[in-house]
Formats: C-alpha cells, structure tokens, sequence
C-alpha cells in the first residue's frame, strides 16, 4: 500500500498541503483542522510531517474504548466516526501524532487518505505540493528514499534551501484546489494561510 | 448436562469480547463459546460516567452489537462460571451445567473495592461504577448530594458525571495528602483540584473516610475531620483482579496477584489463556510486573489470547500506565515517572498559562514523566521519550541526548527540543 511520504528538506512551508487538506475535508481552508500537520520547533525549519501512517498493527486501534477504528485487510486504518465519544485514547497513544479532534463531526479523525489508496493515485495534498516534499509512495520505495535522504543529510551537500511557489504556481494550486472541492479559492486565502503557518511555526506552536 | 466447545471464554468485556472475535478471526472452523456475567453485549466501561451524566445513551456506549456477535459464529451464554477444573478440561456452571473446552480464556476482569467491614457500607446508597447495573442503579436512586470516595479516574470521572448530572453537592474525598498520587505530584493536584472545583465539585484531601451513616439507608460520611450529609456514596477506591476460580484451580498468580502469563498469555495450564484486568502484565516502562487494568492492555491482550489458543503465535508486548481523562470539558493526562519517582539528577520544568498546564520531568537531562491538563498536545512527542529514555540503557545504540541547559529553558523550549531530536535520534 502507498503511504505519505515527507521530505522536510524540500519543505518550504508553503502549507499548500494543509490548505488543500482542509479544503477537501472541511469545505474551508482551516490549518488546525488539516488531517496532515508540519511539525516545527520555533522556527521555520520543518521537522517531519504527521500524518497517519496506517501502522501495520495500528496502536489506535487496541486503544480505541469504542472499537470503533479497523485496520481492513487492504491495510488501510479507517474510523466509524460517527459512533466516537471522544476519549482521546487514540490521539494519546498514536505514536506520530496524526489524530486531531474534528470540532464540526465532535470526533477524532485521522488521514485516510482520501479514498487513494486502492488506486494509487495521488490525493490533493500531494498534487498541490510542487516542491515534492510530500510524496504518495509504495512503503519500500519510500523507505529506500529515506535512507538515501538520510544518508545526503549525514555525507553530503545540503540540498538548495527550499523555494516557495512562484506566484504561476500559487494559481495552479488555487485551481487544484478549487477543481476538487467545487469551490473557489483565491490565491490571497492561501498565502494568508501560509503566513498563519510561519507565524505559528516562530511562535512554536 | 454437558456440552462441549472448542474455545471456552469466560468473561464478555474487552478482553473477552476481543479474544472470541479474534479466536474466531484466526480459525474459522473452531466452536467458541463466551460466558457473560451480565446480559449485556461488550460496551465500553470507561464510558460509563458519561452514561451517568446523560452525555451518552446506552446505545452509543456499546462497542459490538448482539448481531455481530451472531455473524461471526459466536455463541454466547449469559451464565456464570462455578469451577474450572483443568484435569478434564471442564468449566462448571453455577447452575450445575458442565461445559467441556478445548482451550480455556480467562477474561474474568475485575471488582471493584469495598469495605465491607466498615459501618454503614452495605446500606442503600452505597455505589460503585463498574458495570452497566451500577450506572442505571445509581439513575434511579434519588438524590441530591454525593460523596464520591477516592480520587482516581472512578472518582475524577464520577464526581463530575454526579454534577452534570444534576447532583447539587458532590463532594469527593481522597484519603491520602493530594489526589491521584499514583499518577499525579501534588502540583498537578493543586491545579486538578482547582479545575474540578471550578465545575462546582467540592475536594477534600488527607480525609479517610470511617463509616458511612444511615438507619435505613445511606445520609452521610464520617470522615477523619468531619461528617458529610449525602443520599448517596460513590466508592472508587480501587480495582482488584477477579482471579477467584483461576486460584481455585490451581493456576499460578504472579507477584501482583494477577494471573501469571507468559507472552502469549498462556498461564500455568498448557490448555487456558488469561488476558484483561485479571492478567498480570508488564510494564513497557519499568520491565516489572504490572497490574494495567486498562482498557487498551485488555483489548489487545484479548485479541493475543484468542489468536493463541486458536494456533497462531501472537505475541503480547508489555503494556503502558496512560492516566488519561478526556470527558466534560476537562481533559488530564500523566505518563510516567512522578517525581518522587525520579531517580538520577531530577529536574522539573511547570507552566501554567491560558488554562493550560504542563508539567515536565526530567531524570538525566532526559523526560521521564509528563502531566497535563486542559491540553493533550504533543502527547506523542513525550510519550515516545519517555518510552525511549526508559529502555536506553538496554540500548547499545542510545542515541538519546540530555536537554541541554535544562535550568535555563522554558516548557516551550524544552518541547521545541524533544521535537529536533525525535527528528534527529529517531523516526517514531
């Protein structure tokens, strides 16, 4: 199965991904609400990404005291929502920190990844990132590709600092964006967005 | 009469519902059997005091329905187990009915603790929460104030179900200096309390409770400095392993007094699997037998002991200490060492802002213990440290690293920290 797969180091924190997210999930462009989270530590350098990552033997699903989360044969992590009461236990013993409580559903959720995962395409979030710091990956590809990511980290040259969209890239994103969700999006909502996100970042949220 | 199965199950809460499921799951062809105490399909126990608040129903408190149960092939007797005797592989029922198995799960959990020895305890009135019985029991008893005995998440929980629910005093007494002190230091109390008394609850600490008052029926507490009117008395004071026919048979208990099993939750008897609240665990923390009467050890233990005695090899990894409460507004969480816990070179970092407070400590420059309250984030970040820095030295490649500096740092820039090295040391 793929899985999402992050680069911090072609990162730039454009947060076309959690806009994107939002957009799909919400209906609105709501960073606290995105499925998908950069996490940063006082600064603008991101760290890793967290999002589910549909675990072999998932630890939301034991701790879950509604039984309401299953990990299906196609490997997918998926939730009975509608039956959660709220006890945390799933956002407490996730060991990437991917579950977030959905304040409109009053429910815990997490990445499902937007029903890609039986076909492979990739889900917006991956589409929007032009950069490709965020990739839709087979699980052993991924993994060769943080070993040699890694391994650049530790022998090599850095990468070129990572860019933000040209202001051309900004549009395609607000069509994607747009085109899946059926509503407009303006590229002033995403680069308020982005700046919401680096002022979180510094303030280290 | 005797009847004959190939997987017996006694026990229908989380571990038992779990491991019938998963003894069904593993091999379909196999008969499995569970007997319930209570005519009750598996719900969730940890919900229940937001049954009594009235926040859920009782629909939305069960985890599998009676239909599911049916679909999968299992079959289950609303009875209760007299004797288990393992020579002929035999459970007997109360009612005399024998039942012979293949393999045996013990899934019996746990009781409550009462003191029964005390005046006044078995008046009406008296309560505990534990069962579904206990929760439409307290319902219909009519009353308008509460003691609630204990500070645990029975009394935490409880004491404001009682309130939500329309109780006009409720008062909890904890017996020992502060409350929860297993889980909590007397700061993380301080400001527990402050929170609990902001939703009405009244607390008084380092007051046991003497007797009960009452002719007919329950009207008040004696405590050590003084009594208490009420209509009703909410004792959670304590679990303990049911494990009651398991030693009767003859099965080895562990240092805890809970059940001995190995890995595969297999116990002394080749033949009968323990999992739940009447298993003996260990710690992921310590390495030390546990008791970990929680719902996630349960469930998952269940799922390994079904797996197991239905031929497959499913080990149970040792399970964790979570204090966690997450209910009507109020959310607490403590992992880990206290700080009368800390062994080398102690360091506490505390803040409390916008009603948030977080409280960090350190062994070695290291997390070893986080508490919380009014905020659950970076619940993993702390969780994966303090798991890490509790196995570091079995780990020939440790790549943990002390917080530099750690007298000089804010709560905040001690997060940012844990953060950049979870990244740098290690991926989960």
């Amino acid at each position: 199965m793929k899985r999402l797969v992050f680069d911090p180091a072609r990162c730039s924190l454009c947060g076309a991904c959690l806009a994107a997210c939002s957009a799909v999930k919400k209906g609105r462009i709501d960073l606290v609400q995105s499925r998908i989270r950069i996490e940063t530590a006082g600064s603008r350098k991101p760290l890793r990404a967290a999002v589910c990552a549909h675990c072999e033997e998932p630890a939301c699903v034991t701790a879950c005291m509604r039984g309401i989360i299953d990990k299906g044969a196609d490997g997918l992590v998926t939730r009975r929502w509608e039956e959660c009461f709220r006890c945390a236990a799933c956002l407490v013993s996730c060991p990437v920190g991917a579950v977030l409580e959905d304040t409109d559903r009053k429910a815990f959720i997490a990445c499902d990844l937007c029903g890609k995962a039986e076909s492979g395409e990739d889900p917006l979030c991956v589409r929007v990132c032009l950069s490709g710091a965020l990739r839709f990956e087979e699980e052993t590809a991924a993994s060769a590709d943080l070993r040699s990511s890694y391994a650049l980290q530790m022998f090599a040259e850095q990468p070129a600092a990572p860019t933000d969209p040209t202001d051309g890239q900004w549009e395609e994103i607000a069509r994607m964006i747009a085109e899946e969700c059926g509503s407009p999006v303006t590229v002033k909502e995403l680069k308020s967005a982005q700046e919401q996100l680096r002022r979180d970042a510094e303030e280290g949220m | 009469m005797k009847r004959k199965t190939d997987i017996l199950v006694l026990g229908n809460g989380a571990a038992g519902s779990s491991a019938a499921f998963a003894a069904k799951k593993a091999d379909p062809s196999l008969s499995v059997l569970v007997l319930s105490k209570e005519n009750e399909p598996v719900y969730s126990a940890p919900a229940l005091p937001d049954l009594l608040s009235g926040e859920l129903t009782r629909e939305k408190v069960l985890v599998r329905t009676w239909e599911e149960y049916e679909q999968d092939g299992i079959e289950v007797l609303c009875a209760e187990a007299a004797a288990i005797d393992p020579g002929t592989r035999t459970v007997t029922l109360a009612d005399g009915d024998e039942i012979a198995y293949r393999d045996l799960i013990l899934a019996a959990g746990s009781q409550p603790i009462q003191l029964r020895k005390m005046q006044g305890t078995s008046l009406p009135g008296n309560f505990v929460m534990k069962t579904m019985a206990d929760i439409e029991a307290i319902a219909s008893y009519s009353g308008k104030s509460a003691v609630v005995v204990g500070s645990g998440a029975i009394g935490i929980e409880g004491s404001m179900a009682l309130k939500a629910r329309g109780f006009e005093r409720v008062t909890m007494v904890e017996a020992l200096d502060w409350l929860s002190p297993k889980s909590l230091d007397k700061e993380t109390s301080d400001q527990l309390k402050k929170a609990l008394e902001s939703f009405g609850v009244e607390v008084l600490t380092g007051e046991a409770v003497q007797a009960v008052l009452g002719e007919k029926k329950a009207e008040g507490v004696v405590t050590s400095k003084r009594t208490i009117p009420c209509d009703l008395v909410l004792w959670g004071i304590g679990m303990r392993p049911d494990v009651q026919l398991a030693m009767e048979a003859g099965i080895a208990l562990g240092e805890t007094g809970g059940i001995l099993v190995d890995e595969f939750m297999r116990t002394s008897d080749p033949h009968i699997y323990a999992c739940g609240d009447c298993a003996q665990s260990t710690d992921l923390l310590t390495g030390q037998p546990a008791l970990h009467l929680f719902w996630e050890p349960a469930q998952r233990g269940g799922f390994a002991a079904g797996a197991n005695a239905a031929g497959q090899e499913k080990i149970f990894q040792p399970s964790a200490a979570v204090f966690l409460t997450n209910k009507g507004g109020l959310s607490i969480l403590a992992l880990g060492k206290t700080e009368e816990q800390l062994a080398e070179d102690p360091y506490v970092l505390q803040e409390e802002k916008d009603g948030v407070f977080r409280r960090l400590l350190f062994e070695d420059g290291r997390l070893a213990g986080v508490q919380m309250l009014g905020t659950l984030q970076d619940a993993d970040l702390f969780f994966a440290h303090i798991r890490k820095n509790a196995q570091r030295r079995k780990d020939a490649w440790d790549l943990t690293q002390p917080v530099p500096d750690l007298e000089r740092v804010s709560v905040k820039e001690a997060i940012w920290y844990l953060r950049k090295q979870r990244r740098n040391a290690f991926v989960k």
